[in-house]
């Protein structure tokens, strides 16, 4: 020991103070200190823990679990936080300290015999090798369960035979477990329906709802420096498979009956084929609300954009990851959940549908106050969101209509109404296009079962639609009766240099009136066949990108007269049906209570919203976002969380407007928000009456409803426990 | 009465409970709740996170009256274990751990096997006749505390690979 104290002296020149109490004021002094050790800080900036909370410090008698055969330590948790079983599991090391189990220098021994695993089960368990201190440490186990009334992470010294109790705290747990958990011990009396409402975090719901790469594996892939790249986690989940670069070869690899991840610098419309063919999507470019990411969100599909380490090159058919080439047909694995891209094929581990979860939300349903709608545009995803319990569409896009499978013809008379030169021209293409849209419109209000239905008319710019290839536009002049120069020539007219705030939505319809009629008239013809066919529906017309209530007076009085003409036409009284608005521009938030004289209903399109009111692009944000998350210029990415003090603001200015004027004023909101558990809570408390997602994310916004409102109560109740 | 800054845990009684995580840190109200359950865990005390407040606030310095507070509790620890910190024939030996509000796990520190030196390592060789074990206790004692009291705290920094720590461990690899 001499030496070992000498050597102390020469590295630091101090001596190692001898005196006991010295040492005591010393380690609490270093205890103190080390709050801001640099360790700690960082750890505290990532999970957004306050500097000035400080630590206690926590002076005990030492217990010494190495202190020969009948002296051990180990860590158990109540139930296995991986399943959620109800079942003491954990581990246990003789004849060592606390941090040789968590050190993982010696393998530990399993706690009991019922859970030995195929690693383990030639180990001796503490049950076989101590089984008076087993049932000892048992009943505490049982009895800290009930007491904190969940599950338990335990830290145990057992000393020459005399068990000691180190730790005890509410125990971290995967979303299966948190699930089981939450069930089970409702089962057992132990917590409330509401508490086990409380226990699942939203976000864990993913968790349930995908297949996720194996996080053992994942683990062993890092370690052994597979991760390549890292983006925005667009869509949860995870996906294997080899690598295209061009939505064609996804489409065709895909019959082929391969597994493809479709990897692009970023993608369009004209990508969804292949998009739904790939079982994961990676972009070089792009933010959370991208159009892959809003595409892979939608239908669950895993996808990471924005992995700007990436760069692709489709005609060369492969792509290269700081220097590395992959080619096509390479293995790649995506983890969505996170943002991380893999090298290689990672294992899955398979989300089957848990019985438990639909028990689960049929009481989470009990709970909420906020309605939950899903966005959808097909009737196949109507009856997915159906499935996961959506009461109604928040939006319908009529503009899916045109990309996509069976989009050739009513995409084709589209540019055909586009390209028009005149009314008439217009007119005759936009009566060609009507029976698709009726067609489209009336099966989804189908799917809906009498939900309601909110649909929106066209929003998109229309030169976003405009052919781009020489072969398309050939068609087009042929059937116009105009040459090729003419058709290149009308699309150039159609160029914007600001096509987001250009001639789209509202805009449309005033200059050509003809196209909002045209929709009117489909939309209430669907309704009115149903409706004549003693079958429930109820649309819900919005107008989008308004911000004036003149323009929907204007839009209104086409409405009115084509009602007039549909209703007579099949002989109805009248047809059950709401005219609104959707509130994305912040002037027609503002202007609520003038907009609501004309509007039944408010939507907010929180997309644009936060677009518009913040001045950034949506499109572009890849370019500054992550210096402004970095640093902290902005604490969340406000397309992802509703900023609160800005475009919260403005939705309640709308709310409170738009109720003043019509007090019954129905009010829901359908960007990508509606599926974001913060925001949920937002609208909520806003007052609003629904909000809408992807059909995936219905069951995570039915799930904050439900704890916000159950939270709302309890807090008016007095404070929570532990 | 001067502000309560220590808070005793053990033998089936606590000062604190599970309640009062901003004040004791996740880990010291568990404690203390385990404590007043009667289940057994290692008798000691907490310092409160005010404490720590006014440590950084005031350039290292504790607060008025601390020391007798811990004096106090010490007490109470000697006389349940039936030992006494720094005695050479029955010395206690304590633990000094961090216990934050939220779970930081592994991002401070920790000291183990305060109450050890020449004197009382004697003395605990004779009571548990296992020198190998008091020796081993001693040497991670001298290598935690030179590590996290005489360096780390002190805001020393070495080369890569030359702080205290790895130098003990290559002295020890010699012996």
């Amino acid at each position: 020991m001499g030496i070992y104290k000498a050597k102390v002296k020469e590295v630091l020149g101090k001596e190692f103070p001898d005196d006991a109490r010295k040492q005591l004021w010393g380690g609490i002094a270093a205890v103190f200190k080390s709050w801001n050790g640099r360790r700690a800080v960082s750890y505290r900036r990532i999970e957004g823990i306050p500097d000035d909370w400080g630590t206690a410090t926590n002076i005990q008698a030492m217990v010494f679990g190495n202190m020969g055969a009948s002296s051990a330590t180990g860590v158990a948790f109540s139930r296995n936080p991986a399943t959620g079983e109800n079942a003491f599991y954990g581990e246990w090391l003789v004849n060592a300290q606390g941090e040789d189990v968590v050190a993982g220098l010696r393998t530990p021994n399993p706690l009991n015999e019922a859970t030995k695993s195929e690693q383990n089960k030639h180990l001796p368990s503490l049950e076989t090798s101590m089984p008076r201190v087993y049932r000892e440490l048992d009943g505490y186990r049982r009895r800290l369960e009930r007491h904190y009334r969940d599950m338990q992470d335990i830290e145990f010294t057992i000393q020459e035979g005399r068990l000691w109790m180190l730790q005890c705290r509410v125990g971290k747990r995967t979303g299966t477990a948190a699930l089981r958990m939450a069930m089970d011990m409702r089962a057992e009396k132990m917590i409330s329906d509401k508490e086990a409402v409380l226990r699942l975090q939203p976000a864990q719901l993913d968790e349930l709802l995908h297949p996720v790469v194996d996080p053992a594996d994942e683990k062993q892939a890092q370690a052994a420096g597979r991760l390549i790249a890292k983006g925005l986690p667009a869509g949860p989940g995870g996906a294997s498979g080899q690598v295209v670069f061009t939505a064609a070869a996804a489409v065709e690899w895909a019959r082929q009956k391969k597994t493809v991840i479709l990897v692009r610098e970023e993608t369009n419309p004209e990508d969804v084929e292949g998009m739904r063919a790939a079982t994961g999507i990676l972009t070089a470019r792009g933010g959370m609300t991208s159009h892959a990411a809003l595409v892979a969100r939608g239908w669950g599909k895993c996808c990471i954009v924005g992995a700007g380490d990436i760069h692709v090159e489709p005609a060369a058919g492969r792509m290269t990851v700081r220097g590395k080439v992959y080619k096509e047909g390479d293995v790649l694995t995506l983890n969505g959940t996170r943002g991380y891209v893999y090298e290689g094929r990672l294992e899955m581990r398979d989300a089957t549908e848990n019985p438990l979860f639909k028990g689960f939300m049929k009481f989470v349903d009990k709970y909420r106050r906020l309605g939950v709608r899903t966005n959808a545009d097909t009737p196949e995803d109507a009856r997915l969101a159906r499935s996961f319990g959506a009461e109604g569409i928040g939006l319908f896009r009529t503009e899916h209509m045109f990309y996509g499978k069976g989009s050739d013809r009513p995409l084709f008379l589209l540019r055909k109404m586009i390209l028009a030169k005149n009314e008439a021209e217009r007119r005759k293409a936009l009566d060609e296009l009507f029976p698709f849209v009726k067609a489209a419109i009336k099966g989804t209000l189908e799917a809906m079962e009498g939900y309601p239905v909110t649909i929106r008319l066209l929003d998109p710019p229309l030169h976003e639609f405009v052919p781009k290839s020489d072969e398309k536009r050939a068609e087009l002049a042929r059937e116009l009766g105009v040459s090729v120069e003419d058709v290149r020539r009308r699309g150039e007219e159609l160029h914007e240099s600001n096509p987001m705030m250009g001639h789209r939505g509202v805009r449309l319809g005033i200059s050509y009136p003809e196209i909002s009629e045209m929709q009117f008239r489909a939309i209430l013809e669907a309704a009115a066949e149903l409706c004549a066919g003693g079958k429930k529906c109820l649309p819900e017309i919005m107008i989008p990108v308004t911000s004036h209530v003149n323009e929907l007076t204007h839009q209104k009085a086409i409405c009115r007269r084509v009602e007039a003409e549909v209703r007579a036409k099949y002989g109805l009284k009248r047809i059950a049906y709401l005219y609104g608005t959707m509130i994305e521009v912040p002037r027609a938030a503002l202007t609520a209570d003038e907009m609501a004289r004309e509007a039944e209903f408010f939507s907010f399109g929180t997309n644009d919203l936060t677009q518009m009111t913040f001045g950034f692009s949506r499109d572009d944000i890849g370019g500054f976002m992550k210096g402004y998350l970095e640093k902290k210029i902005l604490a969340d990415d406000p397309f992802q969380t509703l900023d609160i003090r800005g475009i919260d603001k403005l939705v309640r200015i709308a709310v409170e407007g738009g109720r003043r004027t019509r007090p019954d004023l129905k009010i829901g909101i359908c960007g990508e928000h509606g599926g974001d558990p913060e925001s949920v809570e937002l609208c909520h408390k806003a007052g609003l009456n629904y909000v809408s997602c992807s059909p995936f994310r219905v069951p995570i916004a039915r799930l904050a409803a439900a704890q916000v409102a159950i939270e709302e109560k309890m807090g008016a109740a007095g404070p929570k426990g532990d | 009465m001067a502000k309560k800054f220590v808070y005793f845990f053990g033998s089936g009684a606590a000062d604190g409970d599970k309640g009062m995580k901003e004040l004791l840190g996740g880990k010291g109200a568990n404690l203390a709740e385990m404590a007043s359950l009667g289940i057994p865990v290692p008798p000691g005390f907490t310092i409160t996170t005010q404490v720590c407040t006014h440590f950084m606030e005031s350039r290292s310095r504790f607060p008025e009256g601390l020391e007798r507070q811990v004096e106090t509790a010490l007490r109470k620890v000697e006389k349940i274990m039936g030992l006494r910190l720094g005695d050479p024939e029955r010395p206690l030996l304590l633990s000094v751990r961090s216990g934050a509000r939220a779970s930081m796990p592994g991002m401070m520190e920790t000291v183990l096997n305060i109450g050890l030196n020449s004197k009382t390592c004697r003395g605990l060789i004779r009571k548990t006749g296992n020198p190998r074990f008091v020796y081993d206790a001693y040497r991670r004692l001298i290598q935690m505390y030179a590590d996290v009291v005489m360096e780390k705290a002190e805001g020393i920094e070495h080369e890569e690979g030359m702080g205290v720590r790895q130098q003990l461990d290559k002295e020890m690899e010699r012996m």
